[in-house]
């Protein structure tokens, strides 16, 4: 019986490891660097392509509403914000088509809330995703995930959560330009 | 009835140095991991930036609840007696899995994997799970809770009624 315990209190600290194995897993299966699709998103009623954005450093940023990852990598993100723009980056933050697939708050009303100064801020771009893009970026419908893309479209890093990651982006934004 | 069990159990030095070893470990772990939800699961000390005052006070509850536990299990599995580990073992899992599997790659991974072979099925089930983990966090800790608690009250009703329960 106590052995049984013993193995069941190991399970669980087996359980812990595991999902932290997990979590260093690759978010995509591609090779990088690879060129970046050319999706369309929904931006203040228009219709947008990422080949727009050719040219700049971006930070394409995938999320949905309802997670808290995305709510720390919004403040994350706006704490960076000065060091960001200076550099250059463009922040593209798009919800998930459909919010990821379960409800939650606007886009507005979640960066209201929890990075009003996005909605200000120069090197922000706040939309919804197209179906298409959704597919073809996050097939796995990860409710956070990111693409750092140089200026020649070229996708160079596919990470999740901005506030645990953000030396890879605060690298990628200092990173020469090609 | 609680009170008197564990007075009975913590009467042995070896019983309160067991809950004491106890309460630590399970205060690491859900201090870590509780708030694993905001570090997209991995349950470390960083995620301890993220702790707020109910977080921490989850994970003081339910470490306690396992401390308590843990002595009377062990006590009625000496006494030769079954210890009612089904609750118990339900709230601890349910306490560690709900921010492990909220917005973290690892269900969308699992379900993805599942879907190749059944795609109607499981197409959009991992998000909806996720979906629902995110935003009812404060009532899944609660059962949890309230499972451990259940455990606490059957195993000390095991402990108070002595050897007639034995098995």
């Amino acid at each position: 019986m106590l052995r049984r315990l013993r193995y069941r209190i190991g399970f669980l600290l087996a359980l812990l490891l595991v999902s932290n194995g997990v979590m260093a897993l690759t978010l995509t299966t591609r090779s990088l660097p690879y060129a970046a699709p050319d999706v369309s998103f929904q931006s203040q009623g228009k219709t947008h392509s990422l080949k727009e954005y050719r040219g700049h450093k971006v930070l394409l940023w995938m999320f949905s509403t309802w997670c808290h990852t995305c709510v720390a990598g919004v403040k994350a993100l706006e704490k960076q914000q000065a060091a960001l723009e200076k550099q250059g980056l463009l922040i593209l933050s798009i919800r998930n088509h459909n919010n990821g697939g379960y409800p939650g708050p606007d886009m507005t009303n979640f960066m209201k809330k929890f990075g009003p100064y996005t909605l200000t801020s120069n090197n922000w771009v706040l939309g919804e995703s197209s179906t298409e893009m959704y597919r073809q970026l996050n097939p796995t419908r990860f409710p956070d995930i990111y693409f750092l893309i140089d200026e020649l479209g070229q996708i160079q890093v596919v990470d999740t959560a901005p506030n645990l990651t953000m030396n890879k982006i605060v690298n990628f934004a200092n990173s020469a330009s090609k | 009835m609680i009170l008197a069990a564990l007075k009975t159990v913590l009467d042995s030095r070896a019983y309160r140095l067991i809950t004491a070893f106890s309460f630590v470990v399970f205060l690491l772990i859900y201090l870590t991991t509780l708030p694993a939800s905001y570090t997209g699961g991995y349950s470390s000390l960083e995620a301890l930036e993220y702790l707020n005052a109910t977080l921490v006070g989850f994970s003081v509850l339910m470490a306690a609840l396992v401390a308590l536990l843990t002595p009377m299990i062990i006590y009625l599995v000496r006494q030769g007696q079954k210890a009612s580990k089904g609750s118990a073992a339900g709230g601890v899992l349910i306490g560690i899995l709900a921010p492990i599997l909220c917005c973290s790659p690892l269900l969308p991974l699992l379900m993805g994997f599942i879907a190749a072979l059944i795609p109607t099925l499981f197409g959009t089930l991992g998000v909806q799970v996720q979906g629902f983990i995110a935003t009812h966090q404060i009532e899944l800790f609660s059962a949890a809770s309230l499972l451990l608690f259940v455990a606490l009250y059957q195993n000390a009703k095991k402990v108070t009624q002595g050897v007639c329960c034995k098995v």
